[in-house]
Order: C-alpha cells, then sequence, then structure tokens
C-alpha cells in the first residue's frame, strides 16, 4: 500500500508537471508571436511615413515619386491613390478602373476604418492631402481594437489570477483522477503484497482494473496449487526416508546384536573376535547415518516438532562429553571442559535433546578422523544476549571443500556425505543461531552460537 | 525376596529374530526367565499366563500400537515397561506424551546396552524386594554393604551418610563409568538446581576418607577434572 501511495504521488506530480509544461509552452509560442509579429507590424507603419514622404506634389501640380517610395510601394502595395481635400484622385498608382475617382467624406471614413471595395488600405494625412496604399484585396485582416482604461489596468492583475486558476484546476483534476485510480488500484495492490507474503489473493474482478485483478487471482491459484504440491512433496520424501530408516532398523539390529554377541565370545579366537568389532562398529555408524538423515530431512521440510524447554547448558556438555569419554574408553580422547562458573547455572531455552545431538556430532567428528590421541576442548560462554559453545581439536580439520559447501546457504538438495556436521547447523538454525566452521591448522574450530532469550 | 536374574521378562517384537536375540542377550547376561511373544494378541495371553515383572515392548505390532498395548497393560498392574522402537518419532511421542514408559531404546541396539537400561530399570522397580550378591560393593580390601549402609575396611566399619550412600550408590550403578556433577547433584538432592557443586566436593571428600586408604590419592574414587566422578572397576595404579 505504501508502494502504491509513492506511485499515485508521482502520478499526481507528473499531470502536474505536464500542466505547467503546456502553460510554459503556450507561453513561449506567445512571445514568439508577438516578437515575430512585431519584426512586420510597424514597418507597415513606417512604410507608409516613408511612402508619403517620397510621394511629393510638384510646383506645378504633377507628382514625382522616389526611388525608395516606388521599390517600396511595387514591393508592398497593390495600388495607392492621393485624395486632395475634396475627395478627388489627383495622383494615383495601377489604380484599378472599377475604383471611383471621388470619394466623400462618408466613403473617406468608411474606409479608412474598413476596407475599400475588399482592397485593405492604410492611409496617411499630410499637406498634399491622403495618400491611401492599398494591399491586395483579401490578404489582410483589420480590426481596430478598443478597450476602456480600467479594462487594461484590470488585465495585468487579471492575467496572473486566470495562470493560477488554471494551475489550480489542473492540481485539483490531478488530484482527483489520482485518487479515482488509488481507489480502483488500492485492492490489487493489497492483493499483490498479499502474493509476495505468500498469501492468497481474492480480488473483485470489476471495474476498470478487473481485468488485472482476475489475472492476479490467476496467478494466487497457480501460487497456492504450486506451494501445495511442493508441501506435499517435501512430506511424501520425508515420509519415505523415514519409512526406509524404519525399515533398516530391524535388520541392523540382528547384525549389530549378533556381532557384539561374537565379539564378547571368548571361545572364539582374538581374530575372529575382532572381526566382528568391526562389524559391531559399522552397524553402529550405519545406525547413527540413518537417524541423522531421518533427523536432517525433517530439519530440512521442517517436519521436525522442536520441544523448546529451559535447560542448564552446562550440564548438558558434561553429560556429552562424559558419554563420548565412556563409551570411546580407551582410545586415546582427552577432553578438557571450560566452563566459566558465571556459566555454570545458566539456563537457556531450546530443544535440549536436538542440541545434544549437534554437540554429540561435532565430538565424534572430532574422535572419528584421528587415529591417534586427540585432544579436545568443549567451551561454554555467554553474555547477556547469546550463549555459544565450542568444541576445538588438534586434528587435521575439514578439507576446503567440505568447509566451503558447510559456510554456503544450503542449495536444497542434502549433501551426499558430512551428513553430521549438515546437521549441527541445521539444528543450529531451527534455534536461531548459527555455527562457525574455522580451520585453525592444526585442528578445527566449531562455534555453536544462539540468542538468549530473557525469562 | 528373590535374585533381579529371576525376574520374568516378557519381549515383544514383531520380528522373531529380535525375540530370539533379546532372549539370548538376556540369558546370556543371567536372566533366567524370558518369553517372547510377535503380536498384541500373543502379548496378552503371555502377559495373563506368564505374569511378567517387567516387558521389553516394540512399538509397531502386526495387530496394534505398543502404546496401547501399554496403556492396556497398565490397567491391571504397573510392571516397568521399556520400549524398543525403530522410528525416531516415537521418541518424540514418548517424550511429548509422557506415557509413562520406564525408559526407551531406539533400534539398532548394544546388547550391553539393553542389558544395562533393563537392570536399571529392574532395580529401581524392585529395589526393595532384591536381596543379593548385588548388595554388597567390593573395592579391594574395602566392602560397602547396601543394606545397612555401613563401610567396613578391616576390623574397623563406618557409616555412611544418606548423602554419601545416596552418592556411592550412583557412581556404584555406573562403575566405571564417569558420572557428572549435575547427575550426582540429582540423584543426592533429588533437585534440579544448580548450586551444589561445593557442597558435591565436600561429600566426595567425605566419602573418600571412608572407602580410600589414602584419600588424598584416591585409588578408587577418581575426579574427572570438569566432568564428576568416576568410581574404578579395578584399583587404578
Amino acid at each position: 500500500m505504501k508502494g502504491l501511495g509513492r506511485i499515485l504521488g508521482r502520478y499526481v506530480g507528473a499531470a502536474i508537471g505536464v500542466g505547467v509544461f503546456l502553460l510554459m509552452l503556450n507561453f513561449a509560442a506567445f512571445i514568439a508571436f508577438l516578437v515575430y509579429s512585431s519584426q512586420s507590424a510597424p514597418e507597415i507603419k513606417d512604410r507608409v511615413s516613408v511612402i508619403a514622404e517620397g510621394v511629393r506634389r510638384q510646383t506645378d501640380g504633377s507628382f514625382s515619386v522616389s526611388e525608395e517610395a516606388r521599390t517600396a510601394l511595387n514591393d508592398r502595395y497593390a495600388w495607392a491613390m492621393q485624395l486632395d481635400d475634396e475627395g478627388n484622385v489627383i495622383w494615383s498608382d495601377r489604380m484599378p478602373d472599377a475604383l471611383p475617382r471621388h470619394y466623400t467624406a462618408r466613403e473617406i471614413a468608411s474606409f479608412t476604418r474598413w476596407y475599400l471595395e475588399d482592397y485593405p488600405v492604410y492611409v496617411w494625412a499630410d499637406e498634399d492631402g491622403l495618400l491611401v496604399l492599398a494591399s491586395a484585396a483579401g490578404s489582410e485582416w483589420k480590426y481596430l481594437m478598443q478597450a476602456s482604461t480600467d479594462m487594461i489596468e484590470q488585465a495585468s492583475a487579471w492575467g496572473p489570477a486566470v495562470l493560477i486558476l488554471n494551475l489550480l484546476a489542473a492540481l485539483a483534476l490531478a488530484l482527483l483522477l489520482g485518487w479515482r485510480m488509488y481507489r480502483a488500484a488500492a485492492p490489487l495492490a493489497e492483493g499483490i503484497s498479499g502474493l509476495a507474503r505468500g498469501e492468497g489473493a481474492n480480488l473483485p474482478e470489476r471495474g476498470v482494473l478487473g481485468p488485472l485483478s482476475a489475472d492476479v487471482n490467476r496467478a494466487s491459484e497457480k501460487l497456492l496449487a504450486q506451494r501445495t504440491l511442493l508441501s506435499k512433496r517435501d512430506r511424501t520424501r520425508t515420509e519415505w526416508i523415514a519409512g526406509v530408516s524404519h525399515d533398516i532398523r530391524t535388520p541392523l539390529s540382528l547384525v549389530q546384536g549378533n556381532a557384539a554377541q561374537l565379539e564378547a565370545d571368548q571361545a572364539l579366537p582374538e581374530q575372529t573376535r575382532n572381526k566382528a568389532a568391526v562389524i559391531r562398529e559399522q552397524s553402529q555408524r550405519i545406525g547413527k547415518l540413518v537417524s541423522d538423515l531421518n533427523l536432517a530431512s525433517k530439519l530440512e521440510y521442517e517436519l521436525q516438532p522442536l520441544h523448546i524447554a529451559t535447560f542448564r547448558p552446562a550440564a548438558m556438555l558434561r553429560m556429552a562429553a562424559a558419554d563420548i569419554l565412556n563409551n570411546m574408553a580407551g582410545e586415546g580422547i582427552s577432553l578438557e571442559m571450560d566452563i566459566p562458573p558465571e556459566t555454570g547455572g545458566m539456563t537457556v531455552s531450546g530443544d535440549e535433546v536436538l542440541l545434544r545431538r549437534a554437540v554429540d556430532n561435532l565430538l565424534r567428528n572430532s574422535v572419528m578422523h584421528y587415529q591417534g590421541c586427540v585432544q579436545i576442548r568443549l567451551a561454554l560462554a555467554a553474555d547477556e544476549k547469546s550463549w555459544s559453545v565450542t568444541v576445538t581439536d588438534d586434528g587435521t580439520g575439514l578439507d576446503d571443500e567440505t568447509l566451503r559447501r558447510l559456510h554456503q546457504p544450503r542449495e536444497g538438495a542434502l549433501p551426499a556425505h558430512g551428513l553430521g556436521l549438515v546437521l549441527v547447523r541445521q539444528i543450529a538454525s531451527a534455534h536461531g543461531g548459527a555455527v562457525r566452521f574455522e580451520n585453525t591448522k592444526p585442528g578445527l574450530k566449531v562455534v555453536l552460537s544462539f540468542p538468549r532469550q530473557t525469562g | 525376596m528373590e535374585e533381579l536374574y529371576d525376574l520374568k521378562i516378557l519381549a515383544v517384537d514383531d520380528e522373531a529374530r529380535i525375540c530370539n536375540l533379546i532372549g539370548e542377550i538376556l540369558s546370556a547376561a543371567g536372566f533366567r526367565q524370558i518369553q517372547t511373544a510377535q503380536s498384541c494378541t500373543e502379548a496378552r495371553q503371555a502377559f495373563r499366563k506368564f505374569q511378567p515383572d517387567a516387558v521389553v515392548l516394540d512399538v509397531m505390532l502386526p495387530d496394534g500400537d505398543g502404546f496401547a498395548l501399554m496403556q492396556e497393560f497398565r490397567r491391571t498392574t504397573n510392571v516397568p515397561i521399556l520400549f524398543l522402537s525403530a522410528r525416531d518419532a516415537d521418541e518424540d511421542r514418548l517424550r511429548g506424551l509422557g506415557l509413562g514408559a520406564d525408559d526407551y531404546i531406539v533400534k539398532p541396539f548394544l546388547p550391553q546396552e539393553l542389558v544395562l537400561r533393563l537392570t536399571a530399570v529392574l532395580r529401581r522397580s524392585y529395589a526393595s524386594q532384591i536381596c543379593n550378591a548385588d548388595n554388597v560393593l567390593r573395592l579391594g580390601e574395602t566392602t560397602v554393604d547396601w543394606g545397612s549402609g555401613s563401610v567396613t575396611r578391616g576390623d574397623v566399619s563406618v557409616q555412611l551418610t544418606a548423602k554419601e550412600y545416596a552418592l556411592l550408590h550412583k557412581l556404584a550403578d555406573n562403575r566405571g563409568n564417569i558420572v557428572t556433577i549435575d547427575a550426582l547433584c540429582r540423584a543426592a538432592w533429588d533437585d534440579e538446581t544448580f548450586g551444589y557443586e561445593n557442597t558435591l566436593m565436600v561429600h566426595i571428600r567425605r566419602l573418600r576418607e571412608k572407602i580410600e586408604d589414602n584419600p588424598s590419592e584416591p585409588h578408587w574414587l577418581l575426579t574427572v577434572r570438569g566432568l564428576g566422578y568416576k568410581l574404578m572397576r579395578k584399583d587404578a595404579p
């Protein structure tokens, strides 16, 4: 809706702009016209006086025409005549024969104002009488303007007033049209914003923008249908993985259980028992992988419910550390705990089981890749806003490709390997936290950090 | 009354080979009375005739649901029930619904895990009725009698306080494994509250005075720095 307001603001602005531009254009054209016409208008007067100057009665009563006056006469006028005070034509130049050679005062008064038999005429009075110059018939438009002094004075005030009125009218019309447009487009804009938020749109398909609304409705239906299909597909995939992992677990239980029994059977040669141990270990690994895969797919498609509760991370970390030491006793693991006293009693909220799983995966990752002794440090830290768990080891770290992939935004599909660490990242983000993997050469440093909720 | 291993165990799983495996594991561990069932119907029958003291129950059964079956059993008796489940989702249900199962194990499981969990459940449920050889803890020359709560070294016999008893019992239950500070506090004070760490150290020191030859150089009750304590299986060198 905010966007729509801005669009309409611009629309109104543009309309006002167009009005102002038109006004200015007209004004400029008017000025240009005035300038252009002023170039010819005074010339008439000048020429009439020049010609009158050049047409002179000699002492013998005949008329002489100067060279300058002759050129002007021929260039500009169809014919010319000189009247004496009685109205008789005493000189003429190219005067049509049809015209009378005597004029009464009434006729003179009439043609000086208007036309002489359709010829627009100009007159000049001097001591010789009245010089009449005529342009070609129908070539000019003559109008004598009259105005009262008041009107001329008011015109200077009226002009700007009319301009302002024009501007106001343009603004009012633009606003009115803009408002109507806004009214028509508002539901459409609402619908489009709704689509952007992922909600469905159901707009009335009437009015000027009806076809557009109809298109938005179709788009919304399509989007909803696709989303339903996608979530159904995600659900199906997750259920499929859950089903497969369930089916794998029963045979795996048999493999693991029987291998463990063989491993413990003192009657068997040691070599055979060692082989049984390998089978047992590897089947445990498969079991772990299956359950990681299952959880990862649920987290990926947001189908894993989070059981958020308050717990003490210090206790959880000690438990995780104790379990890995108990289960992998005698494998050369040295584990150092760094839980400062101030974090010992700290409680946070989260899904303890999932977070424990993330820590387990990190510890297992540190232990898994090394044959000899491994030094692991497990640290808890907190400030007012966040808390973090850091797992550091002195092993070989991660290869660049794995490291790059762990820091990249998820690409939709689950990775082919390194699932345990991806799961750590998923668990962190499900809690609104983040994980950072860093090769410390030697070793790997993983920091899991989470926001700390108040209360 | 009877020994732990005389308790009757009923294992229910739709897969016959899993039933056999559980049977083998439990009898190898010393249990003498084990029966198996592969469906809800068989389980109900066995429940009536065999009257088990504990049930190891699968969730997915051909003719019903293990959760429903547990609720059915619980209406008549209060036998401990340990779930054996193949689905992660069951873990959520068990946690979420608070069905009152005594424990659950997710498949695949290790034999020793099953035995440990089951015996822990049995000890909890039948603590007052079992009197057997388990009733004595041997730490080299020192013996701890759980019945009287006394520690005997040579001719000298001292009494354990209630807290020392609870702590030593927790450590003995997990002998050979590290028990975290938090788990020990929970065992002794039955409380999640934080802040008993220092008190715990005091109790451990007193406990060492009673069970160790040289309390400042303990051989049995070892400190695992930053984590907790561990009761050794064999005399530490």
